[in-house]
């Protein structure tokens, strides 16, 4: 027989509770829309609602996905373009900082172009005048190198690649030549200046200039200084296209790049006008682009204010909040928040979106591959804006390879994983190996076994232990599992052992 | 008495198909023949547009839905019963609410409550306040992803029939067919999808059917402009398959495993 409990409550206890209430979820109406005009990203967590990203129900089709590195960022981009592309056609122009979209592109059919190995000349004009890609090349030194406190400096140069265009036959306003010069014509220039007579401030400012240039265009850095053996203008209309900089040697050579195919693009994007049906034509990704994405004179603002009417979209995605522009974060119609570990990047956050201390404790919990999702109706609407996703549906099995033992379960993605064992030196054969392991105990695989396994293939003691702290396992952990490797091998039960002392030979 | 529901009537049109086939057969007459033809054929469009096609069809030709104890007109937007000479009449509104308990401070969740307790006193008829968690019908957005299937699955049939030449598009094709067979797995899969409806009801009584509608349908309109300014709320009249949803199960309830994999699949 059951009981009921009678309890007096008060009338102002009774009041603190809302009778009509609903679970912090935008209406089904506004997730679901119509399967075939939609990219599917997954479920809410609270009502299991399947959520499908509609970017004509939303102010902009640009989004911001922010996660520290092995909470699925990259995993949730590649879903969602390959089903972009699939249900819409749309073509995907992806700047890949550190190498990792390259494999999978190749995988779906797509195009992969390494900077390493194939150069860009950046005096391309790609339908711009001579004296418009000037300003841009004058701003992309000015963001990426020292130039832009030297202002002579920008003027010698400014007038170097001025004189480059004309002795190609180009009039800067009109264009006209044939044959664009390149950085190695801009240097000669200035190192013909540089043998005219000049005031000591000048002369500085000058050789500076010079100094820049030479750095990108002395051998083995000239990716920038030879005639490009790709053209830019396909790369908009060919399915999915990634360009690989991680070959480049630095990191200001790979800002360079990256800003100029940005610039081409917002001159490609502007050229090709409004159009009045609605579409999505291209995806532009800047994954990890940390440089270009923080600066307010970069293109990537440019494309997220101007892209909507020329149905262009772009994709930032980025470990750190504040890495990205407030511009570009106010302004893109979709925030992907995946894990966060930084106290001072949630709070930037949720300082940008104002979600309610519910959401934030629920992304204080986040696993691999779960997410809030933040999303500005086109027509407004008074629900939540910001939303529980269980977990990226990804177009790939989400696989999570769990690292137990002495009490710890770490969690990681599996190619994040493979990332971390590439990283560390592992060959090919090797990583195989130890996915493998993890495939036969179910995805979860005993520490032990993980550094028997590096000890085997040859690593030293101090390097698993940098590999274990990498990993997030504590330091009172690491003694003990080593200890417990050492008496295994010693082959003397744990409660025999007295003293075991580990030394790292 | 069986339900007039879309599924029954492809049932009927499917068995109509196959008597008029079997007449035709032993007959060797012509009219059984066509008659067969024709119910195979409808037989196929009320299977994909059933949904559609059954309501339309019952609110022109004025068929009254009659369930145990009440009747439904074709309008589908109140319920009327018959108790001893007297008439009642119900009508359903749904209230709009998207905003949670759980994001809410409690001086917010007071606040709303003294407005909740201002809706109530300016309803001066007989009405009913509920919140409803139910499911939410699967079948044309599911109808959608197998129509897209089948589009990808035609062409890549076509393409392969036409020879080599066309191997990244049918590559293509086949990663869009495994796209949207995912995309079924996992709707079929899992919890279902839940949506949380508050709503009010409201009955008048009347000597005349006429009479007992026209109340409800004034009560139902004063509640909505009550509790609408009360609650800064969208307020709206339910009608069709959303109504029945307030007050018969199994439009709310979740449906069997099976029937879920049948409407998938």
């Amino acid at each position: 027989m059951g009981r009921l409990r009678v309890e007096r409550v008060l009338s102002r206890e009774l009041g603190k509770r809302r009778f009509f209430l609903s679970p912090p979820e935008p209406p089904p109406s506004f997730l679901m829309g119509n399967p075939s005009d939609s990219v599917y990203i997954g479920r809410t967590k609270l009502l299991s609602v399947p959520v499908c990203w509609d970017y004509k129900k939303l102010t902009n089709p640009h989004m911001a996905v922010i996660g520290i590195t092995g909470s699925g960022k990259s995993y949730f981009v590649k879903t969602f373009l390959t089903r972009a592309s699939l249900v819409w056609g749309t073509n995907a122009l992806i700047i890949d900082w550190a190498g990792e979209y390259g494999q999978w592109v190749e995988q779906v059919g797509g195009r992969v172009i390494s900077l390493g190995t194939e150069g860009i000349n950046l005096l391309d004009l790609g339908g711009m005048t001579p004296s418009d890609r000037i300003k841009q090349v004058l701003t992309s030194f000015s963001i990426l190198t020292d130039m832009g406190k030297n202002q002579v400096g920008l003027r010698f140069l400014e007038l170097a690649l001025e004189k480059a265009y004309r002795k190609k036959g180009f009039s800067l306003s009109e264009g006209g030549g044939t044959e664009e010069p390149t950085m190695k014509d801009v240097l000669r220039e200035l190192v013909k200046m540089e043998k005219k007579k000049l005031p000591s401030r000048k002369r500085d400012a000058l050789e500076g200039a010079v100094y820049v240039l030479r750095k990108f265009t002395s051998p083995g850095s000239d990716h920038f200084g030879k005639k490009s053996t790709i053209k830019l203008d396909e790369l908009t209309r060919s399915g999915l296209v990634c360009i690989d900089l991680h070959g480049l040697p630095s990191e200001s050579m790979r800002s360079l790049a990256g800003l100029t195919i940005l610039q081409f693009l917002k001159e490609k994007m502007r050229d090709e006008g409004w159009r009045p049906e609605k579409g999505l034509k291209l995806f532009v990704v800047a994954d990890e682009a940390w440089k270009i994405a923080a600066d307010e004179r970069s293109d990537l603002i440019a494309i997220v204010r101007e892209g909507r009417k020329y149905q262009f979209g772009l994709i930032v995605a980025s470990q750190n909040p504040t890495d990205v522009n407030r511009a570009i974060l106010s302004n893109v119609g979709t925030m992907v928040i995946m894990r966060l570990q930084l106290k001072e990047f949630k709070e930037y956050v949720r300082g940008s979106l104002r979600y309610s201390a519910f959401i934030e404790d629920e992304i204080d919990r986040f696993g691999v591959g779960n997410a809030a999702i933040h999303m500005i109706p086109y027509a407004g609407g008074r629900f939540p804006q910001t939303f529980l996703l269980d977990r990226i549906d990804g177009e790939e099995p989400f696989i999570s390879l769990h690292i137990v033992g002495d009490g710890m379960d770490i969690e990681f993605e599996r190619d994040d994983f493979k990332k971390r064992l590439v990283r560390l030196g592992l060959n090919d054969e090797q990583i195989g190996e130890v996915v493998m392991e993890f495939e036969r105990s179910d995805y979860k695989l005993s520490v032990l076994v993980l550094i028997s396994l590096l000890e085997k293939y040859g690593f030293a003691k101090s390097v698993i232990v940098l590999f274990l702290r990498e990993m997030g396992v504590k330091e009172g952990s690491i003694i003990n599992l080593f200890s417990q490797i050492k008496r295994i091998k010693m082959g003397v039960e744990a409660d025999k052992i007295s003293t075991l002392v580990v030394r790292d030979a | 008495m069986e339900e007039m529901n879309s599924r029954n009537v492809t049932r009927v049109s499917l068995l109509l198909g196959v008597l008029s086939l079997g007449a035709a057969l032993s007959f060797a007459n012509p009219i059984p023949l066509i008659l067969s033809s024709f119910f195979f054929f409808l037989t196929l469009l009320l299977w994909k547009y059933g949904y559609l096609i059954v309501p339309a069809v019952l609110g022109m030709t004025n068929i009254v839905e009659i369930r145990e104890g009440y009747e439904i007109p074709p309008s589908q937007d109140y319920l009327l019963k018959k108790k001893g000479s007297t008439y009642y009449a119900s009508m359903f509104v749904g209230v709009r609410i998207h905003e949670s308990v759980s994001e809410k401070s409690a001086a917010e969740k007071t606040l709303f409550m003294e407005s909740f307790e201002r809706a109530i006193s300016g309803v001066k008829s007989v009405t009913k306040f509920c919140v409803l968690a139910s499911n939410i019908p699967l079948s044309s957005f599911v109808d959608e992803i197998k129509e897209k299937r089948s589009l990808a699955e035609e062409k890549r049939a076509r393409l392969i029939s036409t020879g080599e030449g066309h191997k990244p598009e049918v590559t293509r094709l086949e990663r869009e067919i495994a796209m949207w067979n995912k995309q079924l797995e996992r709707l079929e899969g899992g919890e279902r999808p839940m949506e949380v409806i508050s709503y009010m009801m409201t009955t008048a009584s009347g000597a005349t059917r006429e009479e007992a509608v026209g109340k409800a349908r004034s009560q139902s309109k004063e509640i909505r402009s009550v509790v609408g300014n009360a609650l800064n709320a969208e307020v709206f009249p339910l009608t069709g398959d959303d109504m029945k949803k307030c007050f018969e199960w199994e439009f709310a309830i979740p449906t069997t495993r099976s029937e879920l994999l049948d409407s998938v699949y």
